[in-house]
């Protein structure tokens, strides 16, 4: 890897290209919530293909500096938001280290480097894990601590605080948010074939059209009692999404396992409550490795009801019958649905992966809002495949 | 875009593999550094990015040899088991975090030598055999 460009410079990078096809035309296959780049039936090459380059300085053993972009087709492709990183790292000591800048988000053990495919054993990291996710990065401070033990085992403790950069996409409703005030702490134990990490992280999460909707329906709020409390149920105001979550690795010359499970408990009535997981298991076979996978996300907040004066005036007033439609859009957006996967890797150098996955998603009544929802609330079953070539120079 | 990737692509796929490999290999430091000798534990976690520091406490500044070349490979074999694909795939979840770097990759045995010899933080390997000189060995692999 790396092309050192002098004792100080080093460029390295990684990207994908990658297909991928869906059976269905009603509902539209996405990677997480914040992407619009969607896929409906036929293949889509643009799905994975992104291509991420990344310099990095050390000045020193303690001074070292990292700016990475990417480039993908997303919502907003300026260059701020194809910043990924942009960090000064300083190390006082071998177990003390501060980072500051633009770091990345630090939620799930692979929230960091989602981009990288080649970094990871699957076409695509879990919709049902990672598809709720709405932050991609996060301007702060982070600092760690890091004790290594006589047996090479080591310990890392993280606390990361800043402003993150949030998004989330619908048809027609394509937002993002205002930064959200974010933290994290994160706890790793790794050892030469076990990695384990734990994180507890909380960010502020501000709806925009939340805050639109509640205008108009404030406007009726003096005749109807029922559009304030709808209003109310809209307000996002300073309110915190919490992640805690668990994760474990396990990797051999022979095997390589992964698992992780999250809870998200949400503060606004938007955001539903939920936990999700994932295991994936892979069997080294030279350069193959065949893996199967199992994820699942469930939400556990109750759905919201319209109050009766809303629903009876809704009848009449198709201003008001529009509001209640789109409140019980952003309130009932649940996430319910669990998976099955089969794939291959095929490693055919060191900078190179061929990758292809078959995915078959079972989907709940009403469960279906990580999806670009063309068509409306009936359970279904979907399968996806997609195919990537993975590398990293 | 995608034709650039493509292209590029193909480069990499161009880039191939050397299958000879060196028998011993050599962990070496400057004859400056007060540590005398590690064990596979302290240098793998040195050379994996978990911890940057000799037993002293001491700042260690590790380099590799060329990806690709038959004594990396061999390198990362013996002193972790792990294949270079294994490496560069745990290095790639690391790097591209901005949390850590890897070692600089130097072209050869010489290479290596000379910048241990010259830096009393450095620490990299060489094939058994090689003559040293300003520098010591403190693992044999």
């Amino acid at each position: 890897m790396a092309v050192a460009l002098s004792d100080t410079f080093s460029v390295n990078g990684f990207g994908t290209l990658g297909a991928t096809k869906t059976d269905n035309d009603s509902m539209g296959f996405r990677e997480n919530i914040a992407t619009d780049n969607v896929t409906i039936g036929s293949w889509n090459l643009a799905s994975r293909s992104l291509f991420g380059i990344q310099m990095n300085a050390r000045w020193n053993p303690q001074w070292s500096s990292t700016l990475q972009l990417v480039q993908q087709q997303r919502v907003d492709n300026s260059v701020a938001n194809s910043l990924q990183l942009a960090s000064i790292s300083y190390m006082p000591t071998p177990e003390w280290a501060l980072r500051l800048g633009r770091l990345s988000p630090q939620v799930y053990m692979l929230t960091d480097t989602r981009n990288v495919g080649y970094g990871y054993l699957w076409t695509h990291p879990p919709m049902e894990f990672y598809g709720q996710l709405q932050t991609n990065y996060n301007d702060g401070v982070a600092v760690s601590y890091t004790r290594q033990f006589d047996d090479a085992d080591m310990f890392r403790a993280t606390l990361s605080g800043g402003r993150t950069g949030m998004q989330m996409s619908y048809p027609g409703y394509n937002f993002e948010a205002d930064f959200g005030r974010a933290w994290a702490l994160t706890l790793e134990y790794e050892d030469e074939a076990w990695q384990f990490r734990g994180s507890l992280s909380s960010v502020t999460n501000q709806n925009q059209w939340a805050s639109l909707l509640r205008q108009s329906l404030d406007a009726y709020s003096v005749a109807l009692p029922g559009a304030a409390s709808v209003s109310d149920a809209l307000n996002t105001d300073d309110s915190q999404l919490w992640f805690y979550s668990l994760g474990m690795g396990y990797n051999d010359s022979q095997w390589t396992l992964q698992s992780e499970v999250s809870r998200l408990n949400s503060e606004n009535d938007i955001t539903p409550d939920t936990i999700a997981g994932y295991l994936s298991i892979g069997r080294h076979i030279g350069k193959f490795t065949p893996y199967v996978m199992y994820s699942r996300i469930h939400t556990t907040s109750a759905d919201y009801q319209l109050p009766a004066d809303v629903s009876y005036y809704a009848q009449y007033d198709a201003q008001l019958n529009y509001l209640a439609t789109k409140s019980l859009a952003f309130l009932n957006s649940q996430f319910d649905q669990d998976s099955v996967a089969l794939g291959v890797r095929w490693d055919i150098n060191s900078h190179l992966a061929l990758k292809t996955q078959w995915d078959r998603k079972f989907i709940s009544p009403d469960g279906n809002h990580l999806w670009w929802h063309i068509d409306s609330s009936n359970s279904s079953t979907e399968d996806i495949f997609t195919i990537n070539l993975d590398f990293i120079f | 875009m995608m034709k650039r990737i493509l292209i590029f692509m193909m480069l990499m796929i161009g880039w191939s593999c050397s299958v000879a490999a060196a028998d011993e290999l050599w962990v070496i430091v400057n004859s400056k550094n007060p540590v005398s000798a590690m064990d596979k534990a302290e240098v793998s976690a040195l050379y994996l990015g978990r911890y940057q520091a000799y037993r002293d406490g001491s700042f260690a500044l590790p380099f590799d040899q060329l990806a690709d070349g038959d004594v990396r490979e061999t390198f990362y074999q013996l002193l972790t088991g792990k294949s270079e694909v294994y490496i560069n795939a745990y290095w790639a979840r690391i790097l591209f975090t901005g949390r850590a770097m890897p070692p600089r990759q130097l072209e050869n045995d010489s290479a290596v030598l000379d910048i241990v010899q010259k830096n009393p933080s450095a620490i990299g390997y060489v094939s058994a055999g090689t003559k040293l000189t300003g520098v010591k060995v403190v693992l044999r692999l």
